[in-house]
Parts: structure tokens; C-alpha cells; sequence
């Protein structure tokens, strides 16, 4: 208990040190957020103009403790302001529509990822040296190794487009509305494939490293031989033994991973012009969109401190020398 | 190099022995030479006998330990030679007959209980896989028998549900043996099962040794670099050197006539548990190195005896007296080499 | 004072904000990745971004307008910012009457005419009657006088060009009838005229209900253009259908209009190229060989060099300088290779600027007699000449005034590549002529601040527009829209003023008549060719693509109706003209 306090102390510590950055630092940029937003928007704009966005987008000059407390009362509505690129709309209805869609492509690929490689590399130390061994490691890591941008961009070209095999772009089909239906689930996840693919691809590679060498380091511990010894069957001392332990270092790099989803997605996002969270930060930063960009930050600051959370909670489940 | 092959009678003190392993050899496939962890040991067991394994770390008598139960980890591989136990012959098992032996009819006591338990498991889980593996039994009957289990070494049932870290040293090696019993096999191996324990908690732990042998019955193989405790439980004592066994004698025959240089070095350098305090010295010079172990005798470079041809020719396991067997050149060519070739 | 009226403020920004820079940004992109890229986005785009599993959509037009990650719904045209969807301006909603820069002619649209009193103090305008809200209530003057009343009465809202500057000087905006408004303004300014026919209209039935007009999404608009319907409305993708009630029904020719999302540039114009947008305006490069060649029966281009003047701005004021003495100006106006710079960093896109500055979005006000002046046409020698005789002697390889060399940081946009490459071309010409320029890029806010307080000595710049030439003089020449060094100067970033401009300007906001218009229009012309008070540099061209495979009636050069881009004020122009091809051939 005293563990789980520790941390909720910490978690707690972080978001709000993450918090407070995120509303100080465009308050700490060069020129007051007003100014940069109505110089990034008016362009040409008639003066007249200016007066009235300035008017219409109500920009502070409160103090800044006052601009705080405001803030921190906004964050509690889940209120983050109006955006500015699609002012007035509200900035969480802008979030809202691209957070499914990157929680959706980033957890499955990475989940995907994570089982699949963890996996491999349990069997691939299992029989070390065996075929699997041999040739999935290194095929994984040859992949993996390859410029994500041009495998993305070449999976787009032959199977998007030369073979016509599965849509490469757009998180479903043109035309169709969200529903229960059949129909628009099975095109979410067609359109999911590509993108999810070819993320699975490149990060494989380095699960399956992971899973390995801990795995194989694992597999000389006296646990391990003591339960082959004990004439377990070789699945029981493989999973429940080696695996079950050799999994624990690595539940790290998953939360790790898990946390950045939501700004991971960034090129996977755009190549495959997925309507996620990374494609809207990079559209918020060109148009300066600073309450979008603010509300995008502290999305992924939160998403990493929850996901890790959530290893330290699975963790306290999956390793009883924590507990104590 | 190879040692003369031995009679099997001669290793077998009476009767037919439960286990006999003959001209045992393990590998390390290293990427420079394969190095010759044991290298052609024979031996018997019978049935309720404890045999003593002793010798410096790295002489091969925890490999050899591995090699019964085929627990090996890579790169080792057994290369040659044969383990037979109760007639049936282990290195021709396959996986399933394998898995049906472990335990069944060969437990083991790890060397160091601190990582021979699963840190995620509780231990109570630890001993019912063990039994519901090889028992048509249900998990009820099975939690029971872990309890008897627990009374028999002498530990409080409720910390069943510990986890290994819960438990103190002295505890985890009680709980370690208990699983070895889990199953009351006919033979057991014990691999330093005291040494990381302080010495009141080891003198416990062999006292409930011998008194789980004396009601049980079942025979042991010891294994320790600690000679003069093994003097106290063994009926014989195997001294290995270098992946070799070079002497074989019934426990106090040993400890009073050790004939081979390196069993006196040994026992000169424990002090006895009980006797009057004698000076230690210890053997000079450091263990060979494996991978291209010395020529002839593999002690003559340490050895205060040594004469020329021993570093040319391999001393032979050989019975100089009834039931004292050992390789060395004084023993058996005292006067120089046997085909009369220059000392 | 109006801005580009034909633009729209609002148009302005939306370009600004979703396409201008990332139209700025691909030049640099299409330069790094090549003609390979180019080649394999040619043929990616054949079938890439195909529509899956929807309604039909026989008889609807393809647009790549705004390039968002996620479409919101926002039809409040009034709010500046340019934030709401396109085309809610000239589109759902229309205008009084739309003057074309290209043809120099008004269209009466929901005004059939208007009319100024003698004095210039008051103007009403006739409307047609039989107009309706696509919700079936008819269109009346009084929600014209309501519109204009709205936006005097909020001034969160934005009007139509310098409209917010009209109505600060308008008294009253009256409907005596339901087809009459009047305005009464306290001084005079003709020029507002085009900023108040410019104006969209909203009914005031709906919005007169509307608590705050300023955070009104509007999200299901009631307008009286020629498409109003949204039957269906996704993040990635949604439909405009036509007006049931439509005024003009007979000139839709057309289903709708439909809008993929189209992330950003390169994804457009892969849709472009492979044949799934219809009507585009965006930058391509090189766009004979990348668009047209993939079909050169149907896939066009054009791109009139409508937009404003792009200038090389010079502070008159900034210390240790010479320019406030025009024959230095004309001289550094000698040393720049236009050609050049319109060849390299416009792709022959546009042509070189005359010496008025004009661009060719006023073809009934340029005056030749005074496009020609010798200073706009490279001359090293001659420009040479003109400094050594202004005394600014060569100390080594660099000029010097007052004893300290000309050594002078040339600002740019960062990242706007066009610009950057045409800064460069100048910063090696003025080499040539003893000007040492160090080419500066600046972020936008940080450019945009220098500028306008007056930070700097050289900067590459925009200029202000509008239907007649009466913005663009008076935005760079006028004491009105001068601020001194220090303070903001959102036009007028040289710092200069002609009292002589002063007088011309004067008189032509107080005259309605436009044959004097032209003639005073023709003295300004004659002052700015004089006096350089800017570098101007060339013509911004509007970019336009379509695509004739299931819709002709496209405007071109050979028929060239309208502006034709999609950000162009003119746009309803070009949507009540366009229609479905009587045989779609099937495309395979």
C-alpha cells in the first residue's frame, strides 16, 4: 500500500508540474500567446479586422495567477478553451473527433506489437538457435530497421494503390457515419489495417529483441531449471516460469509505448491521412493553434503518466516483491 | 584422454545399484574448443546410500548434478556415456518419459534457494504444480499434501501462501526441500543445499537431512566443496578434479587414508568439525582451466609429487584396495611408467 | 478603406491560415523530393483516395478548398478568423453584387442596382424580390438592413473587406420597403461601396434569435446561395446539396459540392492528379507536366495574376539608410532580375511588376502610360550610376552612406520558399550594385511584428487590394495609413507619404462618378511610378485546377469569367456556370 501511495504521490506531483508548464511555457514565448495568435491569423487582414478577432477570441490581459486559476478551473470541466483554428468551436469537440481514431490505430498496433514480439522472442529463446530463432529475429529487425516514412509510403503505393488490396487512407469510408452496423465496422477496420501494419512491422522488431534477451538470461535462473527438474510439462516452465518472469522488465517499454500513443502516430498518421491526434497536432502547430496545441500536449503528458500508472498498478498484480 | 573403463561391480559397494552413470562427459560448445566440463565420470548409487560429491568450484560436480535430470542450460550438451537408473537408460529418454522421470524418481535440492523458487509464485503454488503434474490428484488433496509437506521440514503451513521473498533464508531452503519430497522420490540430489545458511540454520537443516533419510530411505547424492561435512552424512565420497573423478572411497576410509595428493590437500583445508585443531593448508596453485586442461595427470601441476611421465600419461581409475578406488600414478606406477619408459 | 473586397476578408484568412502557407511550404517539398516524387504522386493519385461505399454521387463536384485533419461544423461566415467552413461565404450565403477583377465587371446578384445621392452622403440599393432562405421564407431587404445593423452592433463580428471601417462612418442602414436599403454614412467614402456590396447577407429570422452571433456555430445554415443542404456531415467527409428554394435554379448545373478531408498539400494534390478533385486551389508545381500531362484533354489550369502585387519593402524611416531618397529606390529597383526571380521562384507562374504596381486585377484602371518607367527593368550600370551620383561612394566592394557601409539584413517568411528564393536572387543582384544583403528568415509572427512596427530596413512583403486601385495606393503611399517607427503600420511598412497621394486619395473616396475614379486612379499611378514607394515585384498569381472529365463550363483563359480559384470571391460566378456533362463517359 505504502508503494501505491508512493507513486499516486508522484503521478500526482508530475501532472500537476505538467499542468502548470503547459499553461506557463506559450506564456513564456517570445510575445503574449494574443499577439502570436492574431500574427499567425490576420495575414493581410484589415486592422478593423484585428480589433474585431481580438474581440471575438477574448484574449487576456488578466494577470497571470488569475489566467491560472481560470485554467485550472477549465481543466476540471474538461473545458480547455476555444480553439482558434476552428474558433469557436470548443477545443475538446476538435480533440474529440481525432481521439478514438489514434487511441484505436495506436493501441492495437501497439498491443499487436507488444504480443506478437513477446511472443516470438519467448519461443525464439525457448529454442534458441532453432528456425525461428534463426530467421524471425533478424527478419523483424531487417524491417525494422527501414526509414518508417518510406515503408509506410511504399506500402500506400502496392498495396493501396498498384494492388488496390485495402483503403489507404481515412479511418472509414467516405460517405459512411458512425453506426452499429456491420458495414461501418468492417470498413473501420479494413482502413485500419494498413496503417496498423506497417506499425506493427518496424516496431516489432525490437519487442521481439526485448522479449529475447531478457527471456534467455532468464532461462538460467535456477527457477527455471528447478522447474524443468520438477518434470513440468515444457509449456508450464516456458510461459509460467521463464516467460512470466522474463516479462516483467519489459512492461515498462510497453507503458512507455502505451503512453505515447497518443502522439506516436504522427507520420503514421499523416502518410496514411488517418483523422488521429498526431495529424491534428501537426495542423495545430502550422496554423498556431496554441489552445489546441496546449490541449494536445497535455493530453500526451497525461496519457504517458496514466499509462505508467497503470504498468506500476499491473506491476504491483504481476510482481509480489513490489507489494512489499 | 580417457580413463580407463572400470568394472561396474567393483563401483557398486552391494547389490544392484539404483543409478549408475558410466564414462559421463558434458560439453560447453564455447565458439574457441569445446570445453570439457566432465569428462568420462563413473559411478554407482544404491538404494538408500548417500554418495558424496566433493571438489573445488568448477570441477564438474554441479554439471554432473544437471546431467542426471538433463537440466543442462545451453551450451552445454551431454557428449557421451551412460545414466542408467533402475534399468532405464535417462540420455535415451524421450521428452514425455523424460518429464514422467523428473521428480518421479530424481528430485533435487538447488544450490541456492534464493533463486531456485519462481519470485512470482507463492510457494504453496510451487509444490502443487509439482505434484499435479505427476499425480492424478485434485488441487484440495494436493494443497493437503503441501501442508504434510511444510509440518515434515519444519515450517509453519501458513506461510503457504508466501512468496519467496517473504520467507528468510533458512525457510526458502526448508521449502526447497520440501518440494524435493513433494513427490517421495527414491533418489534425490542435494547441491550445496547449506552453504549460502549461516551455521546454526545449517546444522538444522542437516540434522532434518538425515532424520527425512533415516525414515524415508531414499538414497542422495551430495554435493559440496565442504569435505568434512560430507564426512559426517555420506556412506562414500567421490573427489572430483578437474572434471574427473580421481578418488572413490567409503566416507571414513577417506578421511583417514586419503590416498590421492588432491584429497589430502582437500582435507587439509577444512578444519574438522570435531577433533583437535590442526593447521590449515590449502592445495597451491588454482584450478586448471577447462578449456585445455594440463596433459597426463590433470593435478600434476599442482602436485608436490609429481614425477615427469605423470604430465605424459593418464592416471587410470583403478581399486587399490577393496572399495578405494583413485587415479594416481604413485598408486598405480609407483616405480615410473608402466611400459618402462624414462621417469 | 477596403482590403481585397473581392477576396473577403474572411476568404483571406481561410487561405492564409489552411492553404497559403502550405502552398508557400511545398514549393520546398516539391523541390527536395523531385520529379521522381512528383512522378510516383502522379500515378498514386489514379485510384488512390477512392471513395468507398456511399450515396451517389452522380452530379457532384470534388473540391480541395481547406485543408484540415478534421472537419467541424461552423457555418458563422461573420466571425473573423476565417475559421468556419468553405464555402459558407459566396456559397450558402451570397453577396449584394459580385464585381469581377478579371472582367472589371459588377454582377447585380441579390441587388439588381445601387445608387449614391449627390452628395455622396447616403446610398441605397435596390433588391430583387422573389428571392428565398433555402427554408422556404422569402428574402426581404430588411434582412439586408438587419445584416449590416448586426454586424455595427457587434464587434466581434467581421464584414467584408474594410467593411467594419464603412460602418463606423455609417449613421443609419435602413429598409423602407422590402426591397430598398438606404444607407446614410456622417462622411464620404465611395470606395466603401465595394466592401457593402461585398457583404453577405443572413436572414433575420434565424439570427436575430441568436443570443451571441460571435460563438454562433451556425451549424445548419439558412442561406440563399446556390447550395444549402448537408444531408451528410463525418469528420472526414461531408456534402453541400443544392438549395431546394434557389433563386436561380435554372443556372445550378450541378448536384453539390462534396469535401474529403485533405490533410495537407501533397494529399491534394495526389487526389488532384489522379483525377478525384474536380476543382482545386492549390499550388502545384510544375503543373504542365504533373497535372495537365496526366490528361490533357480535361485536366486544366490557370492562373491569373489577379492577387496582389508581391513588393520589395523598403523603410524610408530606419536609421543609416538612404531610402528615403527615390532615385535610391529606383536604383536598387534597377538592380533586381525579375525575370529571373518570376522564372525560379514563381515557376513562369506570373510576370514581372510594371511601375504601377498594379497587378492584373485592375484591367480597367491601369493606365500603360505609366507602366513603363525605365526603373522596373534591370539595369546594373544605370542603377549603378544613380548611387554613385546620390553619393554613395564604394569603400571596397560595399557602398557606404554617412560613412557607414550598406550593409542591410533582408527579412523573410520562414519556410515560404518562394519568398526565400526570390530574396536570394536579390541579395546576389544588389551585390552587384555595392549593397551588402543578408538574407534574414524570420517565423511569421516575429517577421509580421518587424515589419509592421517598422524594425527593419528591407523586407520582401504583400501590398493591399481591392476592386479599384484606391486600397493598394493608399496602403503604401498614403499619410493615413502611415504610423512612424515604433508603432503599428499594418499597410504602410515603407513609411512613406505623398501629400501629393493624399490629395488624389481625398479625391476619389468623395466621388462616386467613375469615369473620375479612372482619371484621378491614372495621377496616382503616374505619383507611385515617380516616386517607387515600393519595390514592386510581381503579380501574385490565384491558383486554380479543374477537371472537365464530368463537368464543363469551367472558366480558362479562353473564357475567362471570373477569378476562378476557390478562395476567390468570385466563386458563385463560377458555380452557377459549371455543369454536369450531358454523357459522363465512364473513366476507367
Amino acid at each position: 500500500m505504502n508503494y501505491i501511495l508512493r507513486r499516486l504521490g508522484f503521478y500526482f506531483v508530475a501532472a500537476w508540474a505538467s499542468i502548470t508548464l503547459n499553461f506557463l511555457l506559450p506564456r513564456l514565448m517570445p510575445g503574449d500567446p494574443a499577439d502570436a495568435v492574431l500574427a499567425s491569423a490576420q495575414g493581410r487582414l484589415d486592422p478593423s479586422t484585428i480589433a474585431a478577432m481580438r474581440e471575438a477570441y477574448g484574449l487576456s490581459d488578466d494577470p497571470l495567477l488569475v489566467q491560472y486559476w481560470s485554467y485550472l478551473q477549465g481543466l476540471a470541466r474538461l473545458d480547455f478553451g476555444i480553439s482558434t483554428a476552428f474558433f469557436p468551436s470548443p477545443v475538446m469537440d476538435v480533440v474529440q473527433t481525432g481521439l478514438t481514431w489514434t487511441l484505436l490505430l495506436g493501441g492495437v498496433a501497439t498491443i499487436i506489437a507488444f504480443v506478437l514480439g513477446t511472443l516470438i522472442g519467448v519461443f525464439s529463446a525457448w529454442r534458441r538457435g532453432g528456425i525461428v530463432d534463426s530467421a524471425v529475429p533478424p527478419l523483424a529487425l531487417f524491417i525494422g530497421s527501414f526509414p518508417y516514412f518510406w515503408l509506410a509510403t511504399v506500402v500506400v503505393f502496392y498495396v493501396g494503390f498498384r494492388w488496390e488490396i485495402l483503403p489507404e487512407a481515412y479511418a472509414y469510408g467516405l460517405g459512411l457515419s458512425p453506426a452499429f452496423s456491420w458495414q461501418f465496422i468492417s470498413s473501420v477496420m479494413t482502413h485500419l489495417i494498413l496503417p496498423a501494419l506497417t506499425v506493427v512491422l518496424v516496431s516489432l522488431g525490437g519487442w521481439i529483441l526485448g522479449m529475447r534477451n531478457t527471456m534467455v538470461s532468464t532461462l538460467s535462473e535456477d527457477y527455471v531449471s528447478l522447474a524443468e527438474a520438477k518434470g513440468l510439462s515444457q509449456r508450464r516452465v516456458m510461459l509460467r516460469y521463464a516467460a512470466r518472469n522474463a516479462l516483467l522488465p519489459n512492461m515498462t517499454s510497453f507503458g512507455m509505448s502505451l503512453g505515447f500513443v497518443l502522439s506516436g502516430s504522427l507520420i503514421t498518421e499523416s502518410v496514411f491521412n488517418y483523422p488521429g491526434l498526431g495529424n491534428q497536432l501537426v495542423q495545430s502547430v502550422s496554423l498556431r493553434d496554441f489552445p489546441l496545441m496546449q490541449t494536445l500536449f497535455l493530453f500526451i503528458t497525461i496519457s504517458v503518466l496514466a499509462a505508467n500508472l497503470l504498468v506500476d498498478l499491473l506491476y504491483l498484480r504481476l510482481d509480489p516483491r513490489v507489494r512489499t | 584422454m580417457s580413463t580407463t573403463p572400470v568394472k561396474d561391480a567393483t563401483l557398486t559397494p552391494n547389490g544392484k545399484p539404483l543409478l549408475s552413470v558410466r564414462d559421463l562427459r558434458v560439453q560447453y560448445m564455447t565458439a574457441r574448443a569445446p570445453v570439457r566440463a566432465v569428462d568420462g565420470v563413473s559411478f554407482d548409487i544404491a538404494p538408500g546410500e548417500v554418495l558424496g560429491l566433493a571438489g573445488e568450484s568448477g570441477s564438474g560436480k554441479s554439471t554432473v548434478a544437471q546431467a542426471l535430470l538433463r537440466i543442462l542450460n545451453p551450451p552445454a550438451v551431454i557428449a557421451g556415456g551412460t545414466i542408467d537408473f533402475q534399468g532405464r537408460d535417462i540420455l535415451a529418454m524421450s521428452d514425455r518419459e523424460l518429464e514422467q522421470f523428473r521428480w518421479q524418481d530424481l528430485s533435487m535440492v538447488f544450490q541456492s534457494a534464493m533463486n531456485a523458487l519462481n519470485p512470482v509464485m507463492t510457494v504453496e503454488d510451487q509444490i502443487i504444480d509439482t505434484i499435479l503434474s505427476h499425480r492424478a490428484m485434485n488441487e484440495t488433496r494436493a494443497r493437503k499434501r503441501a501442508r504434510e509437506l511444510f509440518e515434515i521440514v519444519g515450517i509453519d503451513p501458513s506461510r503457504l501462501h508466501s512468496y519467496p521473498h517473504e520467507l528468510s533464508g533458512g525457510m526458502r531452503q526448508r521449502a526447497v526441500i520440501a518440494i524435493a519430497l513433494a513427490l517421495q522420490p527414491p533418489m534425490m540430489i542435494m547441491d550445496e543445499p547449506t552453504t549460502a545458511l549461516d551455521v546454526v540454520v545449517q546444522k538444522e537443516i542437516m540434522q532434518q537431512i538425515e532424520d527425512l533419510k533415516n525414515e524415508m530411505g531414499f538414497s542422495i547424492l551430495f554435493i559440496t566443496h565442504d569435505l568434512s561435512l560430507l564426512v559426517e552424512v555420506s556412506d562414500r565420497i567421490a573427489i572430483m578434479y578437474a572434471g574427473q573423478i580421481v578418488e572413490l572411497a567409503p566416507a571414513r576410509e577417506l578421511y583417514e587414508r586419503p590416498l590421492h595428493p588432491y584429497t589430502q590437500g582437500l582435507l587439509n583445508s577444512f578444519p574438522a568439525l570435531t577433533g583437535p585443531k590442526e593447521r590449515v593448508t590449502g592445495i597451491p596453485g588454482s584450478p586448471p582451466d577447462m578449456a585445455a586442461p594440463p596433459s597426463g595427470c590433470r593435478f600434476h601441476p599442482r602436485c608436490s609429487k609429481v614425477r615427469g611421465f605423470h604430465a605424459r600419461l593418464v592416471p587410470p581409475l583403478t581399486e587399490v584396495e577393496p572399495g578405494h578406488f583413485v587415479a594416481c600414478h604413485l598408486y598405480t606406477s609407483p616405480d615410473g611408467p608402466p611400459d618402462g619408459g624414462p621417469g | 478603406m477596403g482590403n481585397d473586397l473581392r477576396k473577403g476578408a474572411s476568404d483571406k484568412v481561410a487561405s492564409m491560415m489552411a492553404a497559403e502557407m502550405d502552398r508557400r511550404q511545398v514549393f520546398l517539398r516539391g523541390a527536395a523530393l523531385g520529379a521522381g516524387a512528383s512522378a510516383f504522386a502522379a500515378t498514386l493519385g489514379q485510384t488512390g483516395y477512392k471513395a468507398s461505399a456511399q450515396a451517389t454521387i452522380e452530379g457532384m463536384v470534388t473540391v480541395s478548398e481547406q485543408q484540415r485533419q478534421t472537419w467541424i461544423r461552423n457555418f458563422n461566415f461573420l466571425i473573423p478568423g476565417g475559421t468556419f467552413l468553405w464555402p459558407t461565404d459566396n456559397g450558402i450565403y451570397e453577396p449584394s453584387m459580385i464585381a469581377s477583377r478579371i472582367t472589371g465587371e459588377i454582377t447585380p446578384w441579390l441587388a439588381e442596382s445601387f445608387e449614391y445621392t449627390a452628395d455622396n452622403l447616403s446610398l441605397s440599393l435596390k433588391y430583387r424580390t422573389g428571392v428565398m432562405w433555402s427554408d422556404g421564407t422569402p428574402f426581404t431587404a430588411g434582412d439586408v438592413a438587419f445584416t449590416f445593423n448586426l454586424l455595427k452592433d457587434n464587434a466581434g463580428l467581421s464584414g467584408a473587406g474594410g467593411l467594419r471601417n464603412v460602418l463606423g462612418i455609417t449613421s443609419t442602414v435602413e429598409a423602407p420597403d422590402d426591397t430598398t436599403v438606404t444607407f446614410t454614412f456622417t462622411e464620404v467614402y465611395t470606395p466603401g461601396l465595394f466592401d457593402i456590396l461585398a457583404q453577405n447577407i443572413v436572414p433575420e429570422h434565424i439570427w436575430s434569435t441568436i443570443e451571441d452571433p460571435v460563438t454562433f456555430l451556425n451549424e445548419n445554415p439558412v442561406g440563399t446561395g446556390p447550395f444549402t443542404e448537408i444531408p451528410i456531415f463525418e469528420s472526414n467527409y461531408w456534402e453541400l446539396r443544392r438549395n431546394p428554394n434557389y433563386w436561380q435554379a435554372d443556372k445550378i448545373g450541378i448536384e453539390g459540392l462534396r469535401f474529403p478531408i485533405l490533410g495537407d498539400n501533397d494529399t491534394a494534390q495526389r487526389m488532384l492528379i489522379g483525377g478525384e478533385i474536380d476543382w482545386a486551389g492549390n499550388f502545384v508545381p510544375d503543373v504542365e507536366n504533373i497535372y495537365v500531362a496526366e490528361d490533357p484533354e480535361n485536366h486544366g489550369y490557370w492562373f491569373p495574376s489577379t492577387g496582389d502585387t508581391v513588393h520589395l519593402h523598403l523603410n524610408t524611416e530606419a536609421p543609416n539608410t538612404p531610402f528615403a531618397d527615390v532615385n535610391v529606390r529606383k536604383a536598387i529597383s534597377q538592380a533586381i532580375d525579375r525575370t529571373e526571380i518570376v522564372n525560379l521562384a514563381m515557376y513562369d507562374y506570373t510576370t514581372p511588376a510594371d511601375s504601377t504596381g498594379l497587378s492584373g486585377g485592375y484591367p480597367d484602371w491601369k493606365d500603360p502610360a505609366h507602366a513603363a518607367a525605365p526603373w522596373v527593368t534591370m539595369d546594373i550600370e544605370a542603377a549603378n550610376a544613380a548611387l554613385d551620383a546620390a553619393g554613395l561612394v564604394l569603400d571596397g566592394d560595399v557602398r557606404t552612406f554617412n560613412g557607414q557601409p550598406m550593409e542591410f539584413e533582408l527579412l523573410v517568411v520562414n519556410g515560404w520558399s518562394d519568398w526565400n528564393q526570390a530574396v536570394q536572387i536579390m541579395a546576389d543582384n544588389f551585390a552587384e550594385i555595392g549593397i551588402q544583403a543578408t538574407v534574414t528568415p524570420l517565423e511569421q509572427t516575429v517577421w509580421q511584428t518587424r515589419v509592421q512596427t517598422g524594425d527593419y530596413t528591407m523586407s520582401i512583403g504583400w501590398s493591399s487590394g481591392g476592386v479599384t486601385p484606391f486600397n493598394f495606393y493608399r496602403g503604401i503611399m498614403s499619410s493615413q495609413t502611415y504610423n512612424p517607427v515604433g508603432t503599428s503600420s499594418p499597410e504602410n511598412w515603407a513609411r512613406f507619404v505623398s501629400p501629393e497621394a493624399d490629395a488624389l486619395l481625398d479625391q476619389f473616396a468623395a466621388t462616386s462618378d467613375l469615369a473620375e475614379q479612372q482619371r484621378i486612379s491614372s495621377e496616382l499611378q503616374r505619383v507611385y511610378a515617380e516616386q517607387a514607394p515600393a519595390i514592386p515585384l510581381f503579380p501574385g498569381p490565384q491558383w486554380y485546377e479543374y477537371n472537365s472529365t464530368r463537368f464543363e463550363g469551367w472558366p480558362n483563359e479562353e473564357n475567362p469569367y471570373c477569378v476562378p480559384s476557390t478562395y476567390s470571391g468570385e466563386r458563385l460566378l463560377l458555380m452557377t456556370t459549371i455543369r454536369t456533362k450531358a454523357a459522363t463517359t465512364p473513366t476507367t
